[in-house]
């Protein structure tokens, strides 16, 4: 178990570095953070003054081996912004967004199992087709248009919710709908799959044979089966759902991390920028190790397997 | 009176490639405590013809036939729906037992949920009928034991896990499909004394399909013997081993060097396994058969009342 954590952590902080290694350089070498910074009629010498006052005037080995230096010493930088803690104002946006993602998560989980299980349990039949058509369709279509879709119906159109602002509960329904509704298409699809996958067990026939109510033989023998394969879909398709966010929390003017991630790259905010890969590549790490355990939690032979090694 | 009787059972798949006619027309009956025995070639239709008591035959699957069961007659077609509604209280285990257990529960969660969702029982009452019926099928610290995962058992104790499972609905008909094909011997033998104990014990019905005549002739109270989807002759186990009538039969016993194994010499019976691709119009066994006649060749033997028995043949012997 200990080499187990080990490793990840490990693994964690590899990806991390080629993760800032990356970000340091595309930003640098893209754009020019000081422009960006001052308003265009900036006097050269301002300019000049104000990249030696951020270091910015050396070499970019030089520059990057300081930032990486205090990194080491917990100092992510300071926002070029407002010139605060680039770390304490990233971490004052991150609730709103972990309350987006995981309202969508809920949302996708929620309505993918159903949906999935529903079309498996029908398969081949009108229902199984309705579903899967619809599966695809909020898949592929781009998640901005679902976005101003919605806007257009429910904030323009009817006038029922807020179209963008936060964070409250009025507020976070539409883009939580948005998150929750293109991740229920893949998760319906996955869910599905391996529905019919467990429905072909000897043991779900054996089991169908006992007197046993159908929601049970569900919730205590097909989901159980379908929700380790479910685990890794989710582990991997967290990192295509923070993206996801930034997208998201910008058309609905949601605060929280992804939209601010938009404007610190627009603005060659680079230790904001970083901060917030930082957390977000050290989030997934953690992810990863939840999903190996909660995978031992699931799976008895697993278990034994992992102990007698 | 007979606790189930099945009458002209038909089962047949349809399919593009052509339908397979698995069982054509099987009349069986079995007695409250009495173990059937139902042996036969492979292919011959013993798994299709309980499968479809217990609903398991697939959405291809196109049967027909009436079951009665403690006085009630129902269409196949029916049949899980009277079980479903109680009026049908029938069990089935598998010759696989550890593929029959859901692999990421305990074999203890699996026996009590019957007690507990099935039959509406406090989770107490159900966790101690669930100890207790482990250790009515012979298992050992059964205390222990109900927190083992199937892959942690022996397939002998799996199995006695599946049969304990079966019990738990309280069945009056047990079918048992070649529940100990895959175990040795030595554990073949504990298991088929366990089922025989669980008959005088409670009550219970079984059917056991086997592959090996010399196992059912021993253990069954009455033994049927089926050739291509049909049933050739039934008769009490003495009356088999010791004076068969259809030629088949015979076959069989004959077939056995010093009485085992089994089927696996079948080859001795001259002649290829029909294949079931028609509508059979004659005895299935004729062109097999040492002594077939015209009439074997155009007509269907029908399975008469024969002594105790039954049999269904032109020209026994
Ligand atoms: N689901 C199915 N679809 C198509 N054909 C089937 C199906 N199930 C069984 N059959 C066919 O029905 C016939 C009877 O099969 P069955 O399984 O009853 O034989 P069996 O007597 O149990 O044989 P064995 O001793 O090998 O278990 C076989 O020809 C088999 O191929
Ligand atoms: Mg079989």
């Amino acid at each position: 178990m200990a080499r187990t954590v080990a490793v990840a952590i490990i693994r964690m902080l590899v990806t991390v570095f080629l993760a800032v290694a990356f970000v340091f350089i595309i930003l640098r070498v893209s754009g020019d953070p000081i422009r960006a910074l001052l308003p265009l009629d900036a006097p050269e010498d301002l300019i000049e003054a104000t990249r030696v006052e951020w270091g910015l005037d050396q070499p970019l080995h030089v520059q990057f081996a300081a930032y990486v230096g205090h990194l080491m010493h917990g100092d992510f930088g300071r926002s070029l912004n407002d010139s605060r803690s680039a770390l304490a104002i990233v971490l004052e946006k991150v609730p709103a967004t972990l309350l987006l993602m995981g309202t969508g998560l809920v949302v996708s989980l929620l309505l993918g199992t159903t949906l999935g299980v529903l079309a498996a349990s029908h398969r081949g039949t009108l229902i199984d087709r309705l579903i899967m058509t619809n599966a695809v369709l909020v898949h592929s279509v781009p998640s901005f248009l679902l976005g101003i879709v919605l806007i257009l119906l429910f904030a323009v159109g009817l006038g029922l919710l807020p179209s963008g602002g936060g964070p409250s509960l009025a507020h976070l329904i539409l883009p939580a709908s948005v998150i929750g509704l293109s991740h229920a298409g893949v998760v319906a699809r996955f869910v599905r799959s391996s529905t019919l996958e467990v429905l072909a067990q000897p043991y779900i026939k054996v089991a169908s044979l006992k007197p046993l109510p159908r929601w049970y033989m569900i919730a205590a023998h097909v989901l159980p089966g379908t929700a380790l394969p479910l685990l890794t879909l989710i582990g991997f398709s967290l990192g295509a759902m923070i993206g996801g966010a930034a997208i998201v929390e910008s058309i609905f003017a949601w605060p929280g991390v992804g939209r601010f991630l938009v404007s610190a790259v627009a603005r060659r905010d680079v230790a904001v920028v970083q901060t917030i890969v930082i957390l977000v590549a050290i989030m997934m790490a953690f992810a990863n190790l939840l999903t190996d355990f909660l995978y031992l939690l699931f799976d008895p032979r697993l278990r034994e397997e992992r102990r007698s090694a | 009176m007979s606790l189930m009787s099945i009458d002209n059972l038909r089962v047949r798949f349809p399919s593009a490639a052509g339908t397979v006619f698995a069982v054509n027309g099987v009349s069986l009956s079995i007695e409250p405590g009495e173990i059937l025995g139902i042996v036969g070639e492979s292919g011959s239709g013993k798994s299709v013809t309980c499968q479809s008591l217990m609903g398991l035959l697939g959405p291809r699957a196109r049967a027909s036939g009436r079951v009665t069961y403690d006085g009630r007659s129902v269409e196949i077609g029916e049949i899980v729906a009277l079980r479903r509604a109680g009026g049908f209280p029938a069990a089935m285990i598998f010759q696989d037992a550890v593929a029959g257990l859901n692999p990421i529960r305990t074999v203890g969660s699996q026996i009590a949920e019957v007690f507990r969702y099935g039959r509406g029982l406090s989770p107490a009452e159900a966790g101690r009928r669930t100890v207790a019926g482990l250790a009515a099928v012979g298992i050992r610290d059964p205390e222990q034991r109900v927190k083992a995962y199937p892959h942690q058992l022996s397939g002998g104790m799996n199995q006695r896990v599946t049969i304990a499972m079966a019990l738990a609905a309280e069945p009056r008909l047990l079918i048992a499909d070649e529940p100990t094909t895959a175990l040795d011997v030595t554990v073949q033998a504990q298991i088929c004394a366990l089922l025989r104990r669980l008959v005088d014990e409670t009550g219970v019905s079984v059917i056991f399909i086997s592959h090996d005549l010399d196992l059912v002739t021993e253990f069954c109270d009455r033994v049927a013997v089926m050739y291509a989807g049909a049933v050739a002759e039934v008769g009490t186990s003495r009356q088999l081993k010791e004076a068969p009538r259809h030629p088949y039969t015979r076959a069989l016993f004959a077939a056995i060097p010093g009485h085992r194994p089994a089927f696996s010499t079948l080859e001795e019976i001259p002649g290829e396994i029909a294949i079931q691709g028609a509508e059979p119009t004659a005895c299935g066994f004729a062109p097999r058969c040492a002594r077939v006649t015209d009439l074997c060749r155009r007509e269907i033997p029908p399975l008469m009342a024969e002594g105790a028995g039954r049999l269904a043949c032109f020209n026994p012997h």
